[in-house]
């Protein structure tokens, strides 16, 4: 397909493309993009430090504005003490439910630090097969298709989340090695575990502190950021509201408070 | 490039008037999402104003949107995406072609996408035998059904539950079952399958973000994260209006976006796309391609009486508070864009004259004004075509609509001017027409080359007297 190879850093046609914007909105060349993009408030450090610190009650509310805002979406949060209480809570409810498709109970977990602790692989029942997606470092596409597979077949899917916007119930999830995008996809019901920590007030803290705390600018968005607000869920026949159209058809998210 | 039917729209119009269920079904979306829409509106923190806001906004993007446009592909390309600059329906399409048939897909699932049904994708696709699946439940639906989008975001709400029912048993073999749930169930079952045997998706891109180098989709029913997910290959389309330069644009933007569309807080899914999978990921798609379209966007950004609505953001709010789309649906609006935004947008895309009676079928009322979460001032624009239709204009091809109505108007306007001739056309006129037969004290049909002004109307007789008379007449009275 040599007709659509790029040339250099410019993609098929930009040129031509640009060019003709450019006479439309009456320019004779493009300016310097940085300009464009803002740069950081003078007090911004102190904005972040404000983000960064909140105070306990404050925490508090946002939980508390977390849940309800959580409850209009059929999303249920549960606040734990701490990892342990979340683990049992977790596999008490894997005993109560069933699987979708299928009869075997298969959970999938993204392979991430607090998900380690809730010690799913010594409390889970027999009878339940748990797959933690920890990959090497280049996964080939043997390794890919086994999580695939395993993906597929789980009805559970534990991730946890970068922020918890607590105004319209928001999860971010960043994508990154270890931690596939599709285990908050795919499986019937998405089980999230979030520090209280992690719940922030709204989008303009969440844009805020992803451009201007500097951690945050190392990861930047990644190549798949997303924000996830409920269960899946459909209007499309006569406008009746039903859970469930592709993605999860339940969503439970545990915050850890103490 | 898409079927245009837009001539047929008085036809379809007026079929559409005399359909009972769909009157009910387009009386029950407006009356739930118009007044919804207007209520969340007002709950925001920042109040009305917000729209405002969102309006410059957009309005500065558009301003750079060559900068924008570069930089947004200078980063995907950076993370080893590939970007496609297309002029025209033709070019899109042949790319997305060429990358299927290069990489041997054989099934595409598909996200909603006005775009896509803009350049008529599936129906090429379908000609070069690759299976075309779509996947919003709404736009599913209609596939099955052989049919097209009658609303922007809920594109199968011409169907009861009742039709969707046969459809399914029909089509699905799924025993008749009218329960929203259970045909919701079925058709996830269905769709299952074709997403994680689907050797390409494509989406659309609701609203790009320079700065950061993604393109952001945003969902209800988790479809579109499934075709952008499981597929090799992603391949997402985009109007070249739809980028705004910061990441904090978005605030405003998907708070207004969720409420236009559906009065939500937030829609369910939205996910910011900048590239394939990485080398240490453990999934997505391997092959990650952009295509920016420009199909007519470019000569619209070049006027400036139309520049402004491309700040559009498809969210479909003008649809549901529209009189006339509340009668005719949106089928007869002939194209993939209706209500409100489809009167402005479609005769600037198929031709003025072509599409004359989407414009002239809106009646100025301003609600969709109201109701448009960037406040685009879509009446002026209705009026400034048909300004285009009465006088012609060479810039866009248009030709006079109507030679007979511009010289009665021509007569109207010396008329109207001179008091005497005024009155004189009055007398005349209330002489005329106590020969014209009555109803209800109404004129159901006037005579000669006023037919017109009653073909779908009554109307009432003159006054006896002027207002003008009756005060005299009432101030020399003692």
């Amino acid at each position: 397909m040599t007709e659509f190879k790029n040339q250099g850093n410019t993609a098929p046609h930009q040129h031509e493309f640009i060019m003709t914007i450019q006479k439309a909105l009456g320019k004779s060349s493009s300016s310097d993009p940085a300009q464009l993009f803002g740069t950081a408030p003078e007090d911004h450090e102190n904005q972040l430090n404000a983000y960064i610190n909140k105070s306990q009650p404050h925490r508090q509310a946002l939980l508390d504005l977390f849940i309800e805002q959580a409850g209009l979406l059929n999303m249920i949060v549960t606040p734990v003490e701490n990892v342990s209480q979340a683990g049992l809570a977790i596999q008490k409810f894997i005993q109560q439910t069933k699987p979708e498709w299928g009869t075997q109970k298969s959970v999938i977990a993204w392979h991430h630090p607090l998900i380690e602790q809730l010690n799913l692989k010594e409390t889970l029942d027999h009878d339940v097969t748990l797959v933690t997606t920890r990959s090497s470092p280049a996964p080939d596409s043997k390794e890919r298709q086994e999580i695939r597979t395993h993906l597929i077949e789980s009805y559970i899917g534990i991730t946890s989340a970068d922020f918890c916007v607590a105004g319209s119930a928001t999860l971010v999830l960043r994508t990154r090695p270890g931690q596939p995008r599709a285990v908050s996809l795919v499986p019937s019901i998405h089980v999230a575990v979030i520090t209280i920590d992690q719940i922030i007030e709204n989008l303009t803290e969440l844009y805020f502190r992803l451009k201007w705390d500097t951690e945050e600018q190392k990861l930047g968005l990644t190549n798949c950021m997303t924000f996830i607000s409920g269960p899946s869920k459909t209007g499309d026949i006569e406008l009746v509201m039903v859970n469930g159209a592709h993605g999860p058809r339940q969503m439970i998210v545990y915050v850890i408070t103490g | 490039m898409s079927d245009i039917k837009t001539e047929f729209y008085k036809q379809n119009a007026a079929k559409a008037i005399k359909d009972p269920v769909l009157q009910h079904a387009l009386f029950d979306v407006q009356n739930r999402l118009g007044p919804a829409t207007a209520l969340a509106y007002k709950n925001l923190p920042e109040g009305l104003g917000l729209r405002l806001k969102a309006h410059e906004i957009r309005q500065f993007a558009i301003n750079h949107l060559d900068i924008l446009l570069e930089t947004l592909a200078l980063k995907i390309q950076d993370r080893g995406g590939k970007v496609y600059f297309a002029k025209d329906a033709a070019a899109a399409t042949a790319y997305c072609l060429k990358v299927a048939q290069v990489n041997q897909v054989k099934m595409v699932v598909k996200g909603k996408s006005m775009v896509t049904e803009e350049i008529g994708l599936n129906k090429i696709l379908e000609a070069n035998q690759i299976e075309v699946n779509e996947t919003d439940l709404g736009e599913y639906i209609i596939q099955l059904a052989g049919e097209t989008p009658s609303h922007i975001i809920a594109p199968a709400i011409h169907k009861t539950r009742k039709e969707v029912a046969q459809l399914f048993t029909q089509k699905l073999g799924i025993p008749y079952c009218e329960d929203p749930p259970v045909l919701t169930q079925a058709a996830r079952k269905a769709l299952r399958k074709k997403f994680l045997a689907a050797d390409m998706g494509l989406s659309g891109c609701n609203l790009a973000c320079a700065e950061t180098g993604h393109i952001t989709t945003v969902s209800n029913e988790g479809n579109i994260r499934m075709s952008t997910t499981m597929p090799k290959i992603h391949m997402a389309f985009m109007g070249m209006e739809r980028v705004v330069a910061r990441l904090e644009d978005h605030d405003a933007l998907f708070r207004l976006l969720s409420r236009g569309a559906a009065a939500q807080n937030m829609a369910g899914y939205v996910s910011y796309i900048g590239g394939p999978r990485t080398e240490d990921q453990l999934d997505g798609p391997d092959q990650f391609h952009l295509v920016i379209l420009d199909n007519g966007r470019s000569r619209i950004l070049a006027d400036p009486e139309f520049r402004e609505v491309l700040l559009c953001i498809r969210c479909a709010a003008c649809l549901n508070v529209c009189p006339a789309y509340g009668k005719i649906g949106g089928h007869a609006y002939g194209y993939p864009y209706s209500g409100p935004i489809g009167a402005v947008i479609t005769p600037l895309f198929v031709g003025i004259n072509r599409a004359k009676d989407l414009c002239c079928g809106e009646p100025l009322c301003g609600a969709c004004k109201m109701a448009c979460p960037v406040d685009i001032d879509l009446p002026r624009m209705l009026l400034a075509l048909r300004a285009k239709l009465a006088d012609g204009d060479p810039q866009w091809g248009v030709t006079r609509a109507s030679r007979s109505e511009k010289f009665m108007f021509q007569i109207w306007s010396v008329i109207i001017q001179n008091r005497t001739l005024y009155d004189l056309a009055l007398k005349a006129g209330s002489i005329i027409q106590r020969i014209i037969p009555k109803k209800n004290d109404m004129i159901p049909c006037m005579p000669f080359v006023f037919k017109g002004w009653t073909k779908s109307r009554d109307i009432k007789p003159l006054a006896r007297a002027s207002f003008l008379t009756r005060w005299k007449n009432r101030e020399q009275k003692p």
